[in-house]
């Protein structure tokens, strides 16, 4: 039998009121008043410092951030230096993993492989790199692997935050201002620099939500944003 | 009676997990399920929790340290 699975997408929405609902999400689904859901969203241009994060891995300074219209925070995730933004699907599965999967590890490789599956939809072949996360693709503009998904997850009481992003087409200029996930050697790329019609986040959000159900066994229904703001 | 804090396996797979800060300290008092260390993977972060209601009385692990699955990292006078 399936398991009974919400997703809420919250739209483009700053990074803080964001992560704020994902927290309250996170707090009924560890008191059981909530569902497992599938948080959807896209957010304003902001550099995300992870657990794991490492000062030089951020290239500019605040102050030039700034001008570049670019925030800049720390979060509870794990892994190093992430950027998001517009044009960038981000999406945190909240859920007691362990009802689905067998260990973090594995739930982490599960997650990439349902972008994996998602980009092979659109024609597009993603895959791992052997040592480093994400799921990466051979950009035709320069004939190296580049990463497209990058993840990055906490573990609170057994129940998941944070996750993963789809870049379907970010300024990928504005990666230029980190080191992203610490990685000097590889670089960034999206759906789009790989020769797609971006096509929209809402229809990218119901491909991974097929993918997802496919790969842990879920039925997922829509919730809507209301419920969250009866908390 | 004496619990031990342990390095939950759910984090079985990883390679290496850091201990990354306790979020207490000995001697203060927790509850059963409260977040007391933090530990981390390259891209996993992992709150561990405590086994009972009771005293912090002594970590055996320190922040920085590489941690195993299953590894006693703490234990808690209940």
């Amino acid at each position: 039998m399936k398991k009974d699975l919400s997703w809420i997408d919250l739209g483009l929405i700053s990074y803080e009121k964001a992560f704020n609902l994902q927290e309250k999400i996170h707090q009924k689904c560890v008191e059981a008043n909530w569902t497992d859901t599938l948080l959807f969203q896209e957010n304003n241009p902001i550099i995300t410092l992870g657990r794991g994060s490492h000062e030089k891995n951020l290239l500019c300074t605040p102050k030039e951030l700034a001008a570049m219209g670019i925030k800049l925070t720390s979060v509870s995730r794990g892994g190093d230096i992430s950027y998001h933004g517009n044009g960038q699907l981000i999406v945190s599965p909240i859920l007691h993993f362990e009802r689905y999967i067998k260990g973090a590890h594995h739930y982490v490789r599960c997650l990439e492989q349902v972008v994996i599956n998602l980009l092979g939809n659109y024609g597009l072949p993603g895959k791992r790199i052997k040592g480093r996360s994400g799921v990466w693709v051979n950009d035709p503009n320069t004939g190296d692997d580049c990463k497209i998904s990058a993840l990055g997850i906490a573990i609170s009481h057994g129940v998941t935050l944070h996750g993963i992003s789809i870049n379907v087409n970010p300024n990928l200029k504005h990666f230029s201002t980190i080191i992203p996930c610490g990685i000097e050697d590889k670089g960034v790329t999206s759906m789009k620099a790989c020769g797609l019609t971006p096509p929209p986040l809402a229809e990218v959000r119901d491909q991974f939500i097929l993918a997802f159900d496919a790969m842990f066994g879920t039925q997922t229904s829509k919730q809507t944003i209301d419920k969250i703001n009866e908390f | 009676m004496k619990y031990e804090i342990i390095m939950p396996e759910f984090a079985e797979g990883a390679e290496e997990i850091n201990l990354r800060q306790w979020l207490v300290a000995v001697g203060e008092l927790v509850k059963k399920g409260d977040n007391i260390a933090e530990a981390a993977t390259d891209k996993i972060s992992i709150y561990v929790e405590s086994p009972a209601d009771g005293k912090i009385t002594v970590f055996l692990a320190e922040e920085g340290d590489r941690i195993l699955v299953g590894q006693i990292i703490g234990e808690i006078e209940g």
